[in-house]
């Protein structure tokens, strides 16, 4: 008996491939037209690919938990000879329709005018030889001429538009920016090719007051949020994780930078293992780590890569901020300004003043989403609310 | 009085000759008929024993003009098409070429070619061969597109020590006239720039400097400005006056009518794609004849060269990068 | 055949044998000597590309060589050791442009018999054989405007080379000029391995004067005395405005095309026939039965010969080869064109 394949179809716009959850029939069963036989996932959602005509399954070559492009064959039906030709008539039907839609497919020949744009130049993205020499030349990163209109071809910028850009910027007062100016945009520029998304909650800072008079010298409150954020990380690794191709790879160390501001940008110190460093220890060291990078002196082991960090726009008086992770790094939180404010207290039934701050966490959107980064915040906030735990 | 583009070559010869006791001139019935398009009309008259009517016999012409090139004359050797100079071709290219390399004795020299095509010329009257004498090494290859060019190059190519093949374009003989001659602006190897733009850099010489004229002015009313640099000399060539043409436009468009594999386009978008890439918005193209002999009827004969509206769809093709 | 030649020899002054006779002599003795050396040091492997020896015709050579005056010009080809020694070329010229030294006339870009003193009359030969014929035209074009009417020009070519397209038209253009060309035709037979019978179908080389317009002569190659005469009566001739003159000499090539090739396709019986002697023993019984030398005087004179060509070869071989990193790598002649060209 002729063998009709069982091809993944198209399931939606821009998918080209789907992995396979379930095969929901069995090889030797009889199907009817239009039945679903496997269940695949798709980043969207899950959906099945049904029969193309009754009869057998003859074999299935997908298997489960691996990924198959969008036309390629997924098994075969045992299929009446009517079925079998009639399924292969259309297919070639299809195929003459796409020809004569498009005769000139077979031509090479397109009216000179007509022409498309090669896929890799379309839009703002290509930057001709002579475009990437003039900003090689003044060191300037290819996509930093997204401020520059395009007026070219698919909206990219010409190297016309570039010069009218230059020429216009050049009737503006300019001074040369500082290395930590540079190192500073170089590495946010760099983390924000990621889609960083921002959550915050509202944290007592009561309790971290209350308990910083126990020790000296005592930590800030930075040092407790760096703390708490270290042992939540311990706890939930993979909310550190860093995705590179297809791959997350997670800490091997809990690493936590704490920010520090010096002249004209940010340095980034960072505590090795700070999970398993005692609280009381961290105020030496952080007095330390500040000395030395305002002098631009960090140690070694200072400078290795974070894993994440926290900073403290608080003491600026800023209350919210949406910080950006340095490039290594999978997420941040940032502490604000804390005052007073009204807190409804249940036990009372009535406000009751608190000192409150707001605390925000920036996170690397493809290796976590809003609940894994909403149970982090949680963690933390159970930590700063009992601060003899860290 | 004004004075044509093949008057002026005449008047060269003329001027050679009454200067330089050295100059004189040998080709096919160059001497009572003055020459199958009159380049050399009344010279023999006027300077009798100096313009002399050889046989049928390319390669003896150019053989005996290396030897008597060697013993100190000035030959002009005058093919009468340049289709028949290939039967000459291993005089010129391994004798003449190499004479100087494998001597240290100068062998000067000058070939006249007339080159290019008129309405029902044919594959054998109208080849362009500046590509094919061009690709070897020792020889000067001239390409004049303007009547001064005609006299000036033509005199420079009689002074100078190495053998010239001085290509002469027919269609342009009586088509082009000037007022009266202007002395040389430029030395023969630089290239000029016949007309100056800004958005695309078209290169051509001889009869397609004026075909690609008549593109650029198509080409204003679209607001796109041509700059042409007209090469004059292609062997050797002048990249200093082509690259900075193209640093000032970015883009780059050569023009010529002989074949396109290999050739005067193709070494001067090599030497731009080694040279000059940064200075590029786009690739460099090219426009040549089309890859097959030259046609007889004048209807596939106009389409077979270059025109202005190929040049200009061509240079608006440059501006969809 | 040789019966008939004697036909046409001319009488030769007398008055200029035996001193003509010997100094044509020991050119032929020198070019041997040095064509052995040059065999040699292509067997020791010291000479990159062919070696291309005259042993057969060096007595045609020499002849045109000798008997040309200062002032002539003379463009030989592959086989005229002899000829271009007679000319005046320095034996040293040889060799250092065999070894590819950048002291030769060449400067090591070209090769072997490539060679040639342009400025002196002797003209370099390339490859393509037949080529060098109308340059020696045009050089006699030259003289001529300069209102030369004394100098005559000679250019040797063998067989084979009388079957190309440039042979034909330079011989007619010359002879449509009236120039005073003599062409040499050595016809040693062989064309490296064709025959003449696959080279031509005329009776013999000569008839095909007649054709051209020019007058004819044949000789015996392998006879200096009667080479002498004919070449002279020839170059008189020519020297006199009786336009151009074709000697065809008979001989045969005493040697392979080239040193590497071994010629086994050469019919050995003509080494048995009058034409396969060789004219160097030939010359030393003529001298001898004359008795203007004996045995004795020329190996002294071989003696010589020898030790000439041993300097020659010890002073070359000491010399620089051309050097890649010295070399000019531009072919113009004009400084502005050279300077044009190195822009690139």
């Amino acid at each position: 008996m002729p063998k009709v394949p069982i091809i993944m179809p198209q399931l939606g716009e821009s998918i080209a491939e789907a992995t396979v959850v379930q095969l929901t029939a069995k090889v030797g069963e009889h199907v009817d037209t239009d039945q679903e036989v496997i269940e695949v996932e798709t980043n969207k959602a899950v959906m099945s690919v049904i029969t193309p005509c009754q009869g057998v399954i003859e074999s299935f070559s997908a298997e489960v938990n691996e990924t198959y492009p969008v036309g390629s064959t997924l098994g075969y039906i045992e299929a009446s000879e009517e079925d079998a030709e009639r399924l292969a008539q259309a297919a070639t039907v299809s195929m003459d329709t796409a020809h004569a839609d498009h005769p000139s497919a077979t031509t090479a020949s397109h009216p000179p005018s007509q022409r498309e744009v090669p896929v890799d130049y379309a839009g703002s993205s290509f930057v001709s030889a002579r475009l990437r020499a003039r900003i090689q030349e003044l060191g300037i990163h290819p996509t930093d001429l997204g401020v520059v209109a395009g007026s070219g071809v698919g909206g990219r910028v010409t190297t016309a538009d570039f010069e009218a850009y230059l020429d216009h910027l050049s009737r503006r007062p300019s001074k040369k920016a500082s290395p930590m100016r540079l190192a500073v945009a170089d590495s946010m520029r760099r983390s924000w090719t990621r889609p960083l998304a921002t959550l915050g909650v509202s944290v007592s800072l009561e309790p971290i007051l209350a308990h910083r008079k126990t020790l000296s010298p005592s930590p800030g409150p930075a040092l407790y949020v760096a703390k708490a954020v270290a042992l939540a990380l311990a706890e939930f690794p993979q909310s550190a994780g860093l995705l590179v191709g297809n791959k997350i790879f997670l800490p091997s160390s809990i690493d936590i930078g704490v920010a520090v501001e010096v002249e004209d940008g940010v340095v980034v110190p960072v505590f090795a293992n700070l999970d398993k460093q005692p609280l009381a220890e961290l105020p030496g060291q952080y007095k330390k780590f500040l000395q030395a990078a305002r002098e631009k002196r960090l140690p070694e082991e200072a400078r290795r890569p974070a894993i994440a960090s926290v900073t403290n726009f608080g003491t600026l008086g800023v209350h919210w901020a949406t910080p950006i992770p340095l490039p290594t790094e999978t997420l941040i939180v940032g502490l604000g300004y804390g005052e007073m404010r009204p807190f409804w207290d249940e036990k009372s039934g009535r406000f009751q003043p608190r000192l409150q701050a707001e605390l925000t966490l920036s996170f690397d959107h493809r290796v976590i989403d809003g609940g894994q980064s909403g149970r982090l915040v949680r963690k933390i906030l159970a930590l700063l609310a009992e601060p003899q735990l860290l | 009085m004004s004075i044509t583009y093949l008057e002026a070559i005449r008047e060269a010869q003329r001027r050679a000759l009454r200067d330089d006791p050295r100059v004189y001139i040998y080709g096919q019935d160059i001497a009572t008929f003055g020459g199958a398009f009159k380049a050399t009309k009344n010279l023999a008259r006027e300077f009798p024993g100096r313009v002399i009517d050889s046989p049928i016999s390319e390669d003896a012409m150019v053989g005996s003009a290396i030897g008597a090139a060697i013993e100190g004359m000035r030959p002009i050797i005058e093919m009468q098409f340049a289709d028949f100079s290939s039967v000459a071709i291993n005089q010129i290219v391994n004798q003449a070429a190499t004479f100087f390399w494998r001597t240290q004795v100068a062998c000067p020299i000058t070939i006249r070619l007339p080159s290019g095509g008129n309405p029902g010329s044919g594959p054998f009257h109208s080849q362009n061969l500046e590509s094919l004498y061009a690709h070897f090494p020792g020889l000067v290859v001239m390409t004049p597109a303007t009547v001064d060019d005609a006299y000036n190059m033509l005199l420079e190519a009689i002074e100078i020590s190495d053998p010239v093949i001085y290509c002469e374009h027919k269609y342009l003989y009586n088509r082009l006239k000037v007022e009266s001659l202007k002395e040389a602006e430029l030395p023969p190897h630089k290239a000029r720039v016949a007309r100056a733009g800004r958005d695309l850099t078209i290169v051509a010489y001889s009869a397609m400097v004026h075909e690609s004229l008549a593109a650029a002015e198509q080409l204003r009313r679209e607001n796109i400005e041509v700059e042409i640099v007209d090469l004059r000399t292609v062997k050797p060539l002048d990249i200093d006056t082509i690259l900075s043409s193209v640093a000032r436009t970015s883009r780059l468009l050569c023009v010529g009518e002989s074949w396109p594999w290999g050739g005067v386009n193709a070494e001067v978008v090599a030497s731009v794609a080694t040279h000059g890439f940064h200075l590029l918005d786009a690739p460099p193209q090219r426009i040549n004849s089309k890859d097959t002999p030259i046609p007889f009827s004048p209807n596939l004969w106009s389409v077979h060269k270059p025109s202005s509206q190929v040049i200009a769809a061509a240079a608006r093709r440059l501006f969809d990068w | 055949m040789l019966d008939t030649l004697k036909e046409h020899r001319a009488d030769v002054a007398p008055s200029l044998f035996p001193d003509l006779y010997i100094t044509a002599f020991k050119w032929i003795l020198l070019a041997r000597i040095i064509e052995e050396k040059l065999g040699n040091l292509w067997r020791a492997g010291k000479i990159s590309g062919g070696v291309y020896l005259g042993k057969g015709q060096e007595a045609i050579s020499s002849a045109v060589g000798t008997l040309l005056k200062p002032g002539d010009l003379f463009g030989p080809l592959i086989r005229d050791q002899a000829g271009r020694l007679a000319f005046g070329e320095p034996i040293i010229d040889v060799f250092r442009t065999y070894f590819g030294s950048r002291t030769g006339p060449t400067l090591g870009r070209d090769g072997n018999v490539h060679r040639g003193r342009p400025r002196e009359g002797q003209f370099p030969m390339i490859s393509h054989l037949g080529s060098l014929v109308s340059v020696v035209a045009g050089a006699l074009i030259a003289r001529r405007f300069r209102g030369d009417r004394t100098a005559i020009g000679a250019t040797t070519i063998g067989d084979g080379g009388t079957s190309t397209g440039s042979f034909h038209e330079a011989v007619n253009m010359a002879a449509v000029e009236k120039l005073p060309l003599v062409v040499v035709v050595a016809n040693n037979r062989y064309a490296y391995s064709t025959p003449n019978s696959r080279e031509f179908a005329c009776n013999d080389l000569v008839d095909r004067a007649r054709g051209y317009g020019v007058e004819g002569h044949s000789m015996d190659g392998t006879d200096l005395a009667e080479c002498l005469e004919v070449l002279g009566n020839a170059m008189e001739r020519a020297r006199s405005g009786r336009g151009p003159q074709m000697v065809v000499g008979h001989c045969l090539r005493l040697t392979g095309h080239a040193e590497h090739d071994d010629a086994f396709y050469m019919d050995k019986r003509l080494l048995e026939t009058p034409i396969g002697r060789d004219c160097l023993k030939v010359a030393e019984s003529y001298l001898c039965e004359h008795e203007w030398a004996d045995e004795t005087r020329i190996e002294s004179w071989k003696k010589a010969a020898r030790q000439q060509v041993e300097e020659s070869v010890a002073i070359a071989q000491r010399e620089p080869q051309a050097d890649p990193n010295e070399e000019v790598w531009c072919p113009y002649a004009t400084e502005s064109v050279a300077e044009a060209h190195s822009l690139r």
